[in-house]
């Protein structure tokens, strides 16, 4: 490596650009060259400088040319969930609708009062309860033995 | 070397710099962005970067040992 270049491969250095072949060259070079080496330390001291000495001005029209060419950039896409979350979504309505098919869109029963009265009047029956043929007079005995009358027995069940 | 005395030939050295070199300084230095976002906003090509870049480095660097170094 040519001393003039090793300037221009330290800035690169800087900017984590450099090939690893040129580097592999600068170090080479700077072993054996005692006023490169020196170039390189001063470099390091001015980057230093520059890295910790911030306020940088930059020029006027910077802040203008960044604001046109960020109004120019187009608005962001939809959010990338939307992807997974339409379909999650008619998922969703397609099982609440088959879940619900039957009550929302099935043949409505009407009964009446007394028709649903009769039905559980039958069940009460089959299962001994709730029809007065069920009392007899052996169960009023039944009462009367813990000293109900048989007046008041006929109207336990 | 006070810091301050340090960050005033700081300010020194890169009104030396030309203006299109120091605006790259500006943005990697001062608000840290990758080359690749500079291409961006300056409307220059990812090369066009590295170049300025590495030239504006290198003529800070000349105008701060310049201005006594440190």
């Amino acid at each position: 490596m040519r001393c003039r270049k090793v300037e221009k491969c330290l800035a690169e250095q800087k900017l984590g650009i450099l090939s690893p072949g040129k580097k592999e060259a600068l170090d080479a070079h700077l072993v054996k060259c005692a006023a490169c080496r020196q170039v390189a330390e001063e470099f390091t001291r001015s980057m230093t400088a520059l890295s910790e000495g911030t306020d940088i001005d930059p020029p006027q029209d910077l802040v203008q040319r960044i604001l046109r060419r960020v109004a120019r950039e187009p608005e962001p896409s939809a959010p990338r969930y939307w992807w997974w979350i339409a379909p999650a979504l008619v998922g969703a309505v397609v099982i609440m609708l088959v879940l619900y098919m039957p009550a929302i869109f099935g043949p409505r029963i009407h009964m009446t009062e007394r028709e649903v009265l009769a039905g559980y009047a039958e069940n009460l029956e089959l299962l001994g309860f709730g029809s007065t043929e069920v009392y007899s007079e052996d169960d009023a005995s039944d009462y009367e033995e813990f000293g109900i009358p048989s007046e008041v027995a006929k109207l336990l069940i | 070397m006070l810091k301050r005395e340090r960050n005033l030939r700081v300010q020194q050295a890169l009104q030396k710099v030309k203006p299109k070199y120091r605006e790259g300084l500006a943005l990697r230095f001062e608000l840290d962005l990758n080359l690749q976002e500079m291409a961006q906003i300056q409307g220059i090509s990812l090369g066009t970067v590295k170049s300025r870049m590495s030239r504006g480095l290198k003529a800070f660097h000349r105008a701060y040992q310049a201005l006594g170094g440190e």
